[in-house]
């Protein structure tokens, strides 16, 4: 266990440790959802923004991909993703809601067939309290 | 570590608390059929994202800690109001909520987490309005 020569030098350490985990969390997320969405044009998987504070409104265009393509790229975040405010992971496709909790038409998601999104969503907080209780045990 | 009986008391509950209703509610269960049966329907889908936790044993690498997600998605005629779909997905949490006092002959335990829903999807052209609960699982059995 390291060793700190002030309070103030530990809670920097703290912040440091967290922010790192809760980003690592934020992007495993979004990586999660591009990866397990269903694909054809690739405009949905993405699609899904980080943002802070406030929903994103960031869309790829209608003509991002022809149909089979499967172009996926996964928007990057410009700045630092920190342990506070609150955080979005945002998907403003027309059909995205319908997608993701319509079996029927999500039926193609890629893992957990139609279930691709409840079963990413649904571990959101197990999968956070495991990244932040491993930073808490490196400090 | 059973999947079979896990499904099985889900299925019998849910499917009995669906039965129940007037009019009875039908129940798609998971690679059993394609075609949806009707304009009033609940499909039920479980999965399991995680079976087990590592642990530090001479013999086993990990115990069984099955973690899955349970979801329900209730259909009926759209623009007919929210009453009967809001019903569909009561009895369906409901359902769901009980089923940790829920008597199983394979003595499955089964623990609900938070449940996310109802979340109604009613825009587009699509003939039926839906509303969905999700939640997560562990399970023993």
């Amino acid at each position: 266990m390291a060793t700190y020569s002030s309070p103030e030098a530990y809670g920097k350490a703290l912040q440091a440790a967290m922010d790192k985990a809760f980003s690592g969390f934020i992007q495993e997320t979004q990586s999660l959802l591009t990866q397990r969405a269903p694909i054809d044009t690739g405009r949905l998987a993405s699609s899904f923004y980080i943002s802070k504070n406030r929903p994103s409104k960031n869309v790829r265009p209608e003509d991002w991909a022809p149909p089979g393509a499967k172009k996926q790229v996964i928007p990057k975040y410009p700045r630092k993703v920190t342990f506070d405010g609150s955080w979005f992971i945002t998907n403003n496709v027309p059909y995205a809601v319908r997608v993701a909790k319509d079996p029927v038409y999500g039926k193609n998601g890629r893992g957990f067939g139609s279930e691709w999104y409840n079963a990413t969503v649904n571990l959101n907080q197990t999968r956070m309290n495991a990244a932040l209780n491993a930073a808490l045990r490196s400090l | 570590m059973s999947f079979a009986n896990i499904r099985s008391l889900v299925e019998v509950a849910i499917s009995d608390a669906y039965a129940g209703l007037t009019p009875a509610v039908p129940v798609v269960f998971q690679n059993v059929q394609e075609e949806p049966p009707g304009q009033e329907y609940v499909i039920l889908n479980l999965v399991y994202p995680n079976l087990t936790q590592p642990i530090i044993c001479p013999e086993e690498s990990n115990i069984e800690v099955i973690v899955g997600t349970v979801t329900l998605v209730c259909y009926v005629p759209r623009a007919q109001g929210m009453k009967r779909l809001e019903e569909l997905a009561t009895v369906g949490c409901q359902t769901l909520n009980a089923l940790k006092a829920q008597p199983d002959p394979n003595n499955v335990r089964f623990n609900l987490g938070a449940i996310e829903g109802p979340i109604t999807v009613l825009d587009g052209d699509n003939p039926l309005a839906l509303a969905s609960v999700t939640a997560p699982f562990t399970a023993k059995g």
